[in-house]
């Protein structure tokens, strides 16, 4: 019948293309002949090359710590209007390899790079392809920021640095811990929340600013706080009863960041104003950029800092 | 005995009983949206702090904040259940629903541009674009109705509405993916009816009472309506008149719905057909009942979504989808997809 | 009733030929340059240049292979339903898989996402196999609920696939508030349906599956023209229409489920594609059927080729687009159709 003539015509077609390409895939299978070097990371051996001149990243988290070493990859994901603010001087020769969700392959493989690090998010068929292109090397969901961070200095050769960068935060650490337990301070009660036009969101403990307050300086954290295993509604209610003496809110980069409108709202409200920390002024807000991604080492700096600073120290 | 009452009269029964339960159930409803909450506050305290207010009280504070929201409940309620019963009526379509067609999605795509290229945006403001983005999706909506033989039956206009929905859905997404504020909006969409405020509250009054008229004074015309083109152009009705003022009422209710509270669906659903169920099809009776039994219910669901994931807050719209999406399967499942009620 | 606006070899070779014009402009355009020339040496196998060959061949092609797949497989499922159901509004979604998929995405990134690493090979089949399991479920599930006494009423079934889509949209909305804004965003983006990450294991497994049941549909594509009777006529006919009914749409859940495993949820081509076969061969089956496929095909191949061009280096996710350009589109025929 003529119908099922022009089908197969048509698979024939196909078919042509395909081993065609069959054809030429193998022929550009083996690649360049490279010096490696090998890397642990959890345990594992990784297989990098020697000499890593272009780096492209995928996943903001990436570009973070690779800027706090004071790297410069050649690519990386972007938002509309080019890389975070909060970034975007040091990323200024880097090109836009796609955003948060998706990576355009013909960008990266045109920026012919030596290496590409995934964060943990990229999902295996995007690896896969990115593998395809340079030696990828993607942090694991297991891993926390230090082993990442530790990677990073391992890849690129500084590990002094890293090493550095992470006593000093151990010891930031420990400095404000002492200091926390010695005042009164200690009994704070701290929140961290962010504040969109739907109302206020709560995180879970492992949010990397309630990880600072309350695994690694040891601030309280509320039975509620406890309860959160996702990002949550926060009834306003529920603030004023739990009525923290401090309060760190970060708010969409579409805010007007020093008038924010959907805080405008909650300033009008009196159950907002009866809260303590709006009582005697101690509401942070967006001390820490709100586009900064969790479980880097850039953002536990930033988020220690301001937490040393404005609450520790204050 | 009973079958021998006529059905009028049961219903005229009923509907009397309705009308004298309605304040009753309204200020048992409110006063449970008062008490009820992260704080439990008990009903003498919440006399107390609305004959004798005093601003240092935490709980009389409590009260009053949670009253704009009980107020915001059942006025949204009522104009969405209005809107589902003028649009059922006037379509002979017992699936006519503000969500169904897409006219909520209207709202939103409208919304959306307004809160990503106008930011700032007071609440007048975004009432207006609201407006205008149902006044958008009902035109596209039942204007392809219209072209369409038969487009009106339940299961034509439900696809034409989940076409047009998904078109503005679509848009939607991509202008907010594109300025990654996808969740923002999503936020705003579906999670915003505890925050109603009576400064936000205020300017959407006029347009909820020009609704109600607007509703009441075409509701007789309506029960005509319902019986059939032939039958009401035979009667003298102005058709086209009585179909517009309708669907005038339905843009400005559903508009401001969506302003105050973004998407809630099934309201405008399961209350007509509930209300059409026990008083039978006289618009005249079924326009305020509507009204009254939507108000009730939402602000049911308001306190319900304060409760299932205690102490956080549940989006409103799943928990009408809770009763909506059964109820819906109920009524296809004893209906089939006949056309009229 | 049959009468075609033109004659059936014609159309087909005609799509034939657009297909691949945007097959060969699809290969030779994007971000990274590629000229006529390169294409003619990497498809003789004697391309150099490592990077250009892995650009065409990993990254467009596939996108292209899939494109039509996909195309293929939701314009025919789309064809059919409209066909089965006698109503030529009827969409694949309304069988509720791409709900029923998106909401298990949801959940999979959710609650799995973070678990799976030793699953080695498999673990890039495992969100899709999750969506596709959700779709299935989904399905399944409205075609029980509208299953009444033997028959399948059509209206119920539509209407059942509007009130489950609502419902699990709104589990959906549920999960989707509680992530973090990536994982939205990357529900958001495969709800929309997207191409992007096309490869060859997807288009291996797609293929089977393509082969396994496209040529049994089209080869019975004609019983098909039993829906065009009045519903009376059909009743006549006895149990086979219901029989015929219930085949087919299995058929078709299979179809739509894998195609949406593989690329997401993107509707409209199962609505628009099979009105404009209708208006190019006529409401025959047999030749609406494969010339559906065809226009199915082009359809998504051009706007998988837009998609990823019209915002360089940024992506539209294809099925936004689809529905961007489909619904306007979709007006226009039915304004004409119906004037």
């Amino acid at each position: 019948m003529i119908q099922k003539k022009t089908w197969l015509l048509l698979i024939c077609c196909l078919g042509v293309l395909f081993s065609a390409c069959g054809g030429s895939t193998a022929a550009q299978s083996t690649p360049k002949e490279e010096q490696k070097r090998t890397v642990t990371y959890l345990g594992k051996e990784i297989q990098i090359p020697a000499k890593i001149d272009r780096t492209v990243a995928v996943g903001y988290s990436t570009l973070e710590d690779m800027v706090l070493l004071g790297i410069e990859p050649v690519g990386g994901p972007t938002y509309p209007n080019g890389p975070a603010e909060y970034l975007a001087d040091h990323l200024k020769n880097m090109k836009s390899v796609g955003n948060r969700t998706e990576t355009n392959y013909e960008t990266v493989i045109s920026l012919k790079p030596d290496l590409i690090v995934a964060h943990e998010r990229t999902t295996p068929e995007t690896i896969k392809k990115l593998q395809k292109i340079a030696p990828t090397v993607q942090f694991s969901k297991q891993a926390k920021w230090r082993e990442n961070f530790t990677l990073l200095g391992d890849i690129f050769n500084k590990q002094a640095q890293v090493k550095q960068i992470l006593a000093a935060y151990d010891t930031q650490v420990a400095d404000a811990k002492a200091a926390l337990q010695r005042s009164d301070k200690k009994e704070l009660v701290v929140l961290t929340m962010k504040i969109r036009a739907g109302g206020i969101s709560v995180f879970p403990p492992t949010f990397y600013i309630n990880d600072i307050l309350y695994n690694e300086l040891g601030f309280k954290m509320t039975s509620d706080m406890a309860r959160v295993k996702a990002q949550e509604k926060l009834p306003l209610e529920r603030l004023a009863q739990i009525n923290p003496d401090i309060m760190i809110v970060g708010f969409s980069p579409f805010e007007n960041a020093d008038k924010p409108q959907a805080l405008e709202d909650l300033q009008k409200n009196p159950i907002w104003q009866g809260v303590k920390a709006v009582k005697n002024n101690r509401v942070l807000l967006n001390k820490v950029h709100p586009l900064i991604q969790g479980n880097t080492a850039y953002g536990q700096k930033v988020a220690l800092d301001m937490i040393e600073k404005e609450i520790v120290n204050k | 005995m009973d079958s021998v009452i006529p059905v009028q009269s049961k219903r005229q029964r009923r509907l009397t009983w309705l009308l004298l339960l309605s304040p009753i159930l309204i200020v048992a409803v409110m006063l449970a949206s008062l008490m009820i909450g992260v704080q439990q506050i008990s009903l003498q305290t919440v006399f107390d702090a609305l004959f004798h207010f005093d601003k240092g009280n935490l709980s009389h504070t409590i009260v009053l904040s949670r009253l704009p929201r009980a107020l915001g409940a059942l006025l949204i309620g009522a104009s969405l259940a209005l809107s589902g019963a003028l649009m059922q009526g006037v379509t002979r379509n017992y699936l006519a629903s503000p969500s169904i067609t897409g006219v909520l999605d209207g709202s939103a795509l409208l919304v959306t541009i307004g809160y990503i290229f106008f930011s700032g945006l007071s609440s007048w403001g975004l009432i207006l674009f609201s407006l205008i983005g149902s006044a958008l999706g009902t035109a596209i909506v039942f204007g392809m109705a219209s072209l369409i033989p038969n487009g009106f039956s339940p299961a034509r206009l439900g696809i034409i509405g989940l076409i047009i929905g998904t078109f503005f859905s679509s848009l939607s997404s991509i202008i907010a993916t594109y300025f990654q504020a996808s969740q923002d909006i999503s936020f705003w969409f579906n999670a915003r009816l505890d925050q109603i405020s009576l400064e936000f509250l205020g300017p959407t009054l006029p347009f909820f009472v020009l609704g109600v008229v607007l509703a009441f004074s075409v509701a007789g015309s309506v029960t005509i309506l319902a019986l059939g083109e032939e039958v009401s152009i035979s009667l003298g009705q102005k058709t086209i008149v009585v179909k517009g003022l309708a669907m005038l009422s339905v843009i400005v209710l559903t508009g401001l719905s969506v302003a105050l509270a973004g998407k809630i669906s099934f309201i405008g659903l399961i209350i007509p057909h509930i209300v059409r169920y026990l008083i039978g099809v006289d618009y005249r009776h079924i326009v305020p009942c509507s009204a009254i039994f939507g108000g009730i219910f939402l602000a049911f669901c308001d306190i319900l979504a304060r409760l299932v994931n205690f102490p956080f807050e549940t989006p409103i719209g799943v928990l009408t989808s809770l009763f909506g999406v059964p109820f819906f399967l109920y009524l296809v499942y004893t209906r089939g997809g006949k056309r009229h009620v | 009733m049959s009468k075609a606006r033109y004659a059936f070899p014609l159309v087909v070779l005609g799509f034939a030929l657009l297909i691949l014009l945007t097959i060969y402009i699809s290969l030779t355009n994007g971000v990274y340059d590629i000229s006529p020339w390169d294409l003619i040496q990497t498809m003789l196998g004697m391309n150099d240049n490592a990077d250009k060959v892995l650009v065409l061949t990993e990254f467009r092609l596939p996108r292209i292979i899939m494109a039509a797949l996909v195309g293929t497989g939701l314009a025919v499922a789309g064809a059919i339903i409209q066909g089965v159901t006698r109503n030529d509004l009827a969409d694949p979604g309304i069988l509720g898989i791409n709900a029923g998929a998106s909401t298990a995405i949801a959940l999979f990134i959710f609650f799995l996402r973070g678990n799976l690493s030793n699953l080695g090979m498999f673990e890039q089949f495992a969100m899709p196999f999750f969506g596709l399991l959700g779709g299935i479920l989904a399905a399944v599930l409205i075609y029980l609920f509208s299953y009444k006494n033997g028959t399948l009423p059509v209206e119920r079934l539509i209407l059942s696939g509007i009130a489950v889509g609502s419902g699990l949209s709104a589990i959906s909305v549920y999960l989707t508030l509680k992530m973090n804004t990536q994982d939205f965003e990357m529900v958001v983006t495969w709800t929309a349906g997207s191409i992007w990450n096309a490869n060859f294991d997807y288009i291996l497994v797609m293929l089977c599956g393509l082969l396994l049941i496209l040529p049994v549909l089209f080869i019975s594509a004609h019983m098909l023209n039993i829906f065009h009777l009045d519903e009376n006529s059909i009743k006549s006919l006895g149990v086979l229409p219901d029989r015929l009914r219930m085949g087919f749409l299995l058929g078709s859940i299979a179809l739509v489920s894998l195609c949406v495993a593989a690329s997401g949820g993107i509707g409209f081509v199962g609505l628009v594609a099979p009105h404009i076969a209708r208006r190019l061969v006529g409401m025959s089956f047999q030749r609406l059927v494969p010339v559906a496929a065809l226009v199915g095909t082009a359809l998504v191949m051009i706007s998988d080729f837009l998609a990823r061009t019209i915002l360089q280096p940024t992506e539209i996710p294809v099925g936004m687009l689809i529905s961007l350009i489909g619904v306007p589109y979709f007006l226009y025929l039915l304004y004409r159709t119906y004037k």
